[in-house]
């Protein structure tokens, strides 16, 4: 599946130094650090509001950095377009998901394989050999995602049809269709019941494998977030408070005097 | 005859122009309000062709351009493709400021484009002001004799290049630039992060979208003995939006249906009116556009081909799982 070249051995797959992020007078993000490298399965947690998504939003490009550097397998993202990003082999889901509703499943996950087809308008008003060649090789490339998330079934619904627990995996397989080696997840279990939560664990770990994969995940199901992860960052105000392994953070005071006062 | 092919050359003129304001407004999702401004483009810029071009290189000493001449039909040709590539650059020219507006900004931005055109050429005495340009016929001697023959081979004509539009659009949709552009208008962030080059494929949009525009501008100057500027006006976006937006953003044969609907309402029905309700034509169209967009805002088959309905699949007894693994 992967068609991008190995990274050189050595350079992390995400690189985030001293990263802040203002809206105005708010500072959403303070001085983020984080250094991940190749196959590791990383956490980001924190209480609402703390900057998590918006960490997200930083390193996709989708929001512009007040301050510090990002660097994906050893480049520096700094004046990159979204979309270039993406290219370097960063893909993502949305905490409020976000499909292309009235498209099909299949078109999903299609369009999201876009960089990889070269093709031109006359290609497409044509109809010729490399269109139809390119297209039957995404086809058949979409639809092994799609049985991958298990919606193999449902190629041709239209995406918003779709139940809930079915779009977040929707948005697994069109964020697989970049052919990311970094894939950051934005609360992934977020409205979904312990069995389905398990359900998603079990196919990360088969994706990750299969497709080579460093993870990222934003999540606030404490027990997923354990299970999945060997390293959690854990942040409160826009400031990295904890990092190390799921024992480490559970037990760091500063975290349960985070995550206390959140829940008064 | 004579009449009806007449007609069937406004209405594929308009169908096209309709077609090609689909792939902006229905799939790209941006509703643009100065499509007829591409179109005055094209006219214009094929008028030019004709008058400066074929009239003027008519040597001196000879009356006038001799229709069907070999020589003609070059210049005929090359009217049309000089309005295609003109209104394709102010496709361009207008797509980059529109890059960063969105909604109502974008509707106003190229509404003021549309206006903008009509007060230039109104002004211009090189394309002849407010009079407007005067555009021989090229392609066949038009004359009482021959009046039927002339009709019939551009309506073959028009209606042959409506076709191409429809089958151009139809199959650009339909393949990675169709699905980004739709994927923007469902979801731009989203498309963005998918790895969908915003700027391009709007551009895109705009580009192809206007040079339709402005094919169906050269047919039109072509076909008539006179272009004025006031022709090109807010009513004339307005009408061909009506297509767009009665037939289903984001369907081609919607916009064809509705914009034949529509058509003999208008040129047919609306002509046995009444003079007091014939004068309210343009507010009509203004009017029905408000109630459309309020009422039924996905038009007659909204995103869907007319193929892709229960009533054509009950009609024709086709299935799709069958179409789908053909
Ligand atoms: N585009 C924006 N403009 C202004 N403020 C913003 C913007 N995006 C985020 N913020 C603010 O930044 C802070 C961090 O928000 P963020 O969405 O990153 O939190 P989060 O950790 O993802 O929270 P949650 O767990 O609720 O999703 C919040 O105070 C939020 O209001
Ligand atoms: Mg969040």
């Amino acid at each position: 599946m992967s068609t991008a070249p190995a990274p050189s051995a050595g350079v992390p797959v995400l690189e985030m130094r001293g990263v802040t992020k203002r809206f105005g007078g708010l500072t959403a993000v303070e001085g983020f650090e984080a250094r991940l490298g190749e196959h590791e399965v990383v956490g980001l947690i924190g209480p609402n509001g703390a900057g998590k998504t918006t960490v997200f939003n930083l390193i996709t490009g989708v929001y512009e950095l007040t301050a510090g550097a990002i660097a994906v397998r050893g480049r520096d993202t700094k004046g990159l377009r979204p979309d270039q990003i993406t290219s370097l082999g960063v893909a993502r889901t949305f905490q409020n998901i976000r499909l292309f509703r009235r498209m099909s499943v299949l078109e999903n996950v299609q369009t999201a394989m876009d960089l990889r087809l070269g093709y031109g308008i006359l290609a497409s008003v044509l109809r010729t050999r490399r269109f139809r060649e390119r297209e039957r090789e995404i086809t058949e490339k979409s639809r092994a995602l799609l049985d991958l998330v298990g919606l193999a079934d449902d190629a041709d619904e239209r995406a918003g049809a779709l139940a809930y627990g079915e779009q977040r995996r929707l948005e697994i397989a069109r964020a697989l269709a970049t052919d990311p080696r970094l894939l950051i997840l934005d609360e992934p279990a977020a409205g979904m019941n312990p069995q389905e939560t398990d359900e998603l664990g079990e196919m990360l770990h088969v994706i990750r494998k299969r497709h080579d994969l460093t993870l990222l995940l934003i999540e606030h199901d404490m027990k997923f977030v354990m299970r999945m992860c060997e390293r959690i960052i854990v942040l409160d105000y826009g400031r990295i408070i904890a990092t190390g392994t799921p024992a480490e953070v559970r037990a760091n005071p500063a975290v349960i005097a985070a995550y206390l006062g959140d829940e008064e | 005859m004579a009449f009806v092919l007449d007609h069937l050359v406004h209405l594929s003129i308009l169908v096209m122009l309709a077609l090609s304001l689909n792939l902006i407004n229905g799939f790209a999702g941006m509703f643009s309000l100065g499509h007829h401004g591409f179109f005055a483009v094209g006219a214009y810029a094929a008028a030019v062709v004709v008058f400066y071009g074929a009239q003027g290189s008519v040597p001196a000493g000879e009356a006038a351009v001799v229709a069907g001449s070999a020589s003609s039909i070059l210049w005929f040709v090359a009217s049309l493709v000089v309005g295609i590539v003109a209104a394709g650059i102010f496709g361009f020219i207008v797509g980059v400021p529109c890059l960063r507006l969105r909604g109502d900004y974008l509707a106003i931005a190229t509404l003021g484009f549309g206006e903008i055109v009509r007060i230039l050429a109104q002004n211009t005495e090189a394309v002849g002001g407010a009079r407007g340009m005067e555009v021989s016929y090229l392609l066949l001697e038009r004359d009482v004799d021959t009046q039927n023959e002339y009709a019939l081979l551009y309506a073959i004509l028009v209606v042959a290049l409506t076709a191409v539009t429809f089958v151009f659009i139809r199959n650009l949709i339909r393949s990675r630039h169709g699905r980004s552009l739709v994927s923007i208008r469902e979801d731009e962030v989203a498309a963005e992060l998918v790895g969908i080059n915003l700027a391009r494929a709007k551009l895109m949009a705009f580009v192809v979208g206007a040079a339709f525009a402005g094919l169906a501008g050269a047919l039109y100057a072509n076909y008539m003995t006179q272009i004025e500027p006031k022709e090109f006006n807010l009513i004339k976006g307005i009408y061909i939006l009506l297509f767009v937006v009665l037939g289903g953003m984001g369907s081609l044969t919607g916009t064809i249906i509705a914009g034949f609907v529509l058509y003999v309402l208008d040129k047919i029905v609306l002509n046995l009116m009444p003079q007091e309700i014939q004068s309210l034509r343009e507010v009509l169209f203004a009017l029905i556009l408000i109630i459309l967009m309020i009422s039924r805002p996905q038009g007659l088959l909204g995103h869907k081909e007319l193929a892709d309905t229960r009533f054509w699949q009950r009609l024709f007894r086709r299935q799709r799982g069958l179409k789908e693994s053909s």
